[in-house]
């Protein structure tokens, strides 16, 4: 139990690890070997890519259209680079998800209006060098371009180790859980994945759960909030995050969150995961017909981003974040408020983003009080 | 007289002894300088006091209540060591007993017995509430118990613990936080009179109360500053507050600008060679 | 081998002492961690040759050892020197899914057989890894890390609560001279809608020395002010003194350093 040279899943990368991981590199900032998520700029979010160790959780949009893409970029990337994938989901059949990945294509799909970013800019030209976000990284490829309009040929998802789960029917569905868990486990045993046999390894496991949660899951639903009676969640995750810890893999988790009453239940969730994002869809809410959002198809709140074998977390350049999907690809961009070209302009001056009672600098409203 | 509450009690000048005294006390404000005050108190008039310690080490109270200074007059039940029979430690009280079966050791041919529960929030921990409460009021019923001292933290426990614990208390103290410590005193008089005090108190280190004095709260004061100024003068190094006398003279202050004036108000113009002096009537046009 | 100089000043001018036994509280929010500075107070006692015992819930040893490395502390080398043991929670949670487990053994067995006492076989772990430094009257420090997160087993307040009072049991074991055996260090989450978390918490305070709470800014993120450090501190053995005080720093991690100062005086306000 003392743990003499204790083996965690944040390893240095030394000399002893010669071999390296297809689809891994090393973070430039510490000695985190990072992976994909298979959309460019949400790796760049969460400092580089996704920890080998560390835990993605996507608290889910209404209606679970874009989550759900969020997963299938995710798994792609792990089919691209012959990483094992274990995919769980109790709403939808795995299967359906794995069949309908995403297609790799070789070149970054072009979208028309991304044509105008190389040229020169002469009215706003103080902002020519302003620099928008790394969409690729150069020569590592680390992440592979995949075009949405396309499903990824079936051969290629035959060759790839993927394990659908489903539960068994034969128990009773109180412990799905649990059965969950230890298919996991198995999983990381046949795989040789855990980190605390010490051998080196060659590959990663990717774990896409989807809408973990869900009523389909749960006991947590048809009681009263204080009765708590999500301890087989908290349980679950609490264990998921030991699993992940202890060997080489990744997980992205979906959960829908807006489902959930007591606000402490996604806020233990939110403490058990690595990075925690949450999507929010404008599909049937007002801020659909918003004009500030008319380019954007949500807001992409960065809920947690944890230090993991540092002391200060992956910094960011900005507290507004959307998502947008365009016809060949999802992307999540900071939130920049279009040009008002209308005769009048008069922009409402609410900040539709941040809460009311934030600070902001505009006379009449002023914080209560600040902090500094 | 209202003043006298707090240190009537502390200093068993009351009578007769309320049965059940229960002090309370929250995070950011302890009440064990109270208890060994009022222990004290107890022990210098030659009360026989049996001790049940659940949070702290039985060396440590015994630092305040030492047994050599009140020989045979101090009894302790040592709750705290091994309250579930992990270490299986013998001399331990398990906590899963009920608080009858805990003090069944004591000599009952004491007079003048006062119990003492050092703190009632490690129980419940062991124990169910509905029967715990049945102890105590069984026991505080008892003719031979002089008093029953339940100590307990207010934020630890269930509010609906703590209110049928008032319910069942003949006098509560519960103590807030503040220089000096503030207090709301709540003392049930066999009469079916009841009192009802906020007070302000120190304890000396002798552990002495002193500087007792009632204070006028308009609203209960609660354990933590909701107050936003508080939380604003927290964190600043301005300080933003006037105390009474800062007050006064700041009023009493005669800036340069502020004339004194003798006598009510006056007009006074002093018509200069341009002012234009019409004598008729500006108003002479108009059809009224 | 200090390992941030402002804490260690700020400590010093509130005269927290760590190896003076008693317990100290470090809590933490949704959005601050205190990680940097369990990695400060183990150090700081390293440095001052007590051995360490570290429980930790929520990270990996490894990820400890990876933030001394780059702050010039070589934890793992301790480690094998037996200064400080590790107790993993998250390994050992993994352990309990294996088909053989040795139940009599492992301290999450609950999970699976509820208990009476769930947290009696964990403490025991504990107090067979202290039984060393017990025997030969070593000081030594015990850090509960995360403690929280024993909540998310469906454990109750109650049970963690009387899981730490055995565990300041461990640490009271002094010889007859009244000296503790060692310190109690417990680190908990503190989340805002979350009463379990903060009834936890307010029981621990009702025993702590030394309180030290790293809050959130109430008015939002800053880039320069990452929180409140705030030190609450009441000396137990002094009982006539019925309020803890408190003191009001603010704090800024950065790569490789905590810096605390006064309110107000972050750089980017100056």
């Amino acid at each position: 139990m003392t743990s003499v040279g204790s083996v965690s899943s944040f390893q240095k990368k030394g000399k002893s690890k010669s071999i390296s991981i297809p689809g891994t590199r090393p973070s430039i900032h510490n000695s985190q070997l990072l992976t994909s998520t298979g959309i460019p700029s949400l790796d760049y979010l969460l400092g580089g890519g996704l920890p080998v160790g560390s835990i993605l959780l996507v608290e889910e949009d209404r209606y679970d259209v874009y989550s759900k893409l969020f997963l299938k970029y995710f798994l792609a990337e792990g089919v691209m680079n012959k990483h094992m994938l274990t995919v769980a989901s109790l709403d939808i059949s795995p299967q359906s998800i794995t069949e309908t990945l995403p297609a790799p294509v070789d070149v970054e799909p072009n979208e028309t209006s991304e044509s105008f970013a190389n040229n020169p800019m002469t009215i706003a030209w103080r902002y020519q060098n302003q620099k928008s976000q790394p969409t690729s990284f150069g020569s590592n490829r680390f992440s592979h371009n995949y075009d949405l309009t396309k499903v990824m040929a079936r051969e290629q998802t035959f060759e790839a180790n993927i394990e659908s789960w489903r539960i068994n029917s034969n128990e009773s569905l109180r412990n799905s859980y649990w059965q969950l868990l230890e298919a996991i486990k198995k999983r990381i045993e046949t795989g040789n994945m855990s980190t605390l046999d010490g051998s080196p390894k060659t590959n990663v496991l990717r774990l896409g759960l989807h809408s973990i949660g869900s009523p389909l899951w749960g006991l947590e639903y048809g009681f009263y909030e204080k009765d708590h009676k999500w301890k087989n969640l908290t349980t679950f995750f609490y264990v998921l995050r030991a699993l992940v810890r202890t060997c080489y893999s990744v997980c992205l988790v979906t959960v829908p969150s807006h489902l959930f009453v007591d606000p402490a239940l996604i806020l233990r969730l939110q403490s058990m995961a690595d990075f925690v994002v949450r999507l929010e869809s404008f599909q049937g809410s007002d801020k659909e017909t918003n004009p500030v959002f008319k380019d954007y198809h949500g807001l992409f709140h960065v809920v947690k981003l944890a230090a993991i074998n540092s002391l200060v977390p992956p910094l960011l350049d900005s507290v507004d974040w959307v998502f947008k999907l365009r016809r060949h690809k999802l992307t999540v961009e900071k939130l920049h408020l279009p040009p008002d070209l209308s005769d009048t302009v008069s922009r409402n001056q609410e900040d539709p983003v941040r809460s009311k009672t934030g600070p902001t600098c505009m006379g009449d409203k002023l914080p209560k009080h600040l902090d500094f | 007289m209202s003043t006298v509450i707090l240190r009537k009690i502390l200093c068993n000048s009351e009578s007769p002894t309320p049965k059940l005294l229960l002090l309370t006390d929250s995070s950011d404000v302890s009440g064990r300088g109270v208890l060994y005050t009022l222990l004290k108190s107890h022990l210098s008039i030659g009360n026989y006091v049996q001790y049940l310690t659940t949070s702290n080490p039985l060396h440590v109270v015994k630092t305040f209540l030492n047994d050599e200074e009140f020989p045979g007059k101090i009894k302790f039940y040592d709750g705290f060591s091994d309250p579930c029979g992990w270490d299986s430690k013998d001399s331990c009280v398990h906590l899963n007993k009920s608080i009858n079966e805990i003090f069944s050791s004591c000599d009952t041919g004491q007079a003048k017995r006062i119990f003492v529960i050092d703190k009632v929030d490690d129980i419940v921990n062991h124990q169910d509430t509905h029967n715990l409460i049945h102890d105590l009021h069984r026991f505080s019923a008892d003719d031979t118990v002089e008093q029953v001292v339940v100590y307990c933290g207010r934020d630890c426990v269930p509010e609906s613990f703590i209110i049928s614990l008032n319910h069942l208390s003949s006098a509560v103290i519960h103590l807030y936080k503040g220089n000096p410590t503030r207090c709301k005193v709540i003392l049930k008089k066999p009469s079916g009179k009841i009192v009802k005090t906020y007070e302000e108190f120190t304890l000396s280190p002798e552990l002495k109360v002193q500087e007792t004095r009632a204070v006028q709260l308009e609203k209960e004061p609660r354990g933590e500053s909701t107050d936003e100024d508080a939380v604003l003068a927290a964190q600043t190094t301005f300080n933003l507050t006037l105390t009474e006398e800062q007050r006064k003279s700041k009023n009493k202050l005669l800036l340069p600008h502020t004339r004194v004036q003798s006598s009510g108000g006056q007009i006074l113009y002093t018509p200069d060679d341009e002012d234009d002096w019409d004598e008729e009537d500006p108003d002479d046009d108009l059809n009224i | 081998m200090n390992m941030f100089d402002s804490v260690t000043n700020a400590l010093e001018s509130c005269g927290v002492c760590i190896d003076e036994g008693g317990l100290l509280l470090l809590s933490e929010t949704s959005s601050t961690t205190a990680c940097g500075l369990v990695c400060h107070v183990i150090t700081s006692e390293l440095a001052n040759n007590h051995h360490v015992c570290f429980v930790s819930m929520q990270h990996t040893w490894g990820h400890y050892c990876n933030i001394g490395n780059k702050l010039g502390v070589n934890l793992r080398q301790l480690t094998s020197d037996g200064k400080i043991q590790v107790i993993e929670m998250l390994k050992l949670l993994s352990r309990t899914l294996d088909e053989v487990t040795d139940s009599a053994d492992d301290p999450f067995d609950f999970i699976k057989t509820p208990s009476v006492h769930p947290l009696h076989k964990l403490y025991q772990l504990i107090r067979r890894t202290l039984q060393p430094w017990l025997d030969k009257n070593e000081f030594f420090i015990l850090v509960l890390d995360g403690i929280s997160f024993l909540l998310n087993l469906g454990l109750k307040s109650a049970d963690i609560h009387n899981f730490i009072n055995y565990c300041r049991n461990l640490t009271e074991m002094g010889d007859l001279s009244g000296r503790y055996a060692g310190t109690l260090v417990v680190v908990t989450q503190l989340y805002e809608k979350d009463d379990e978390t903060s009834i936890v918490s307010s029981k621990i305070i009702h025993t702590s020395n030394t309180y030290i709470s790293l809050d959130s800014l109430k008015t939002g993120l800053s880039r320069e002010v990452h929180g409140n450090f705030i030190i609450n501190v009441l000396n137990r053995k002094l009982p006539h003194i019925c309020s803890p005080e408190v003191w009001t720093f603010q704090y800024k991690m950065e790569d490789k350093n905590m810096k605390l100062f006064a309110p107000g005086t972050a750089s980017g306000v100056l």
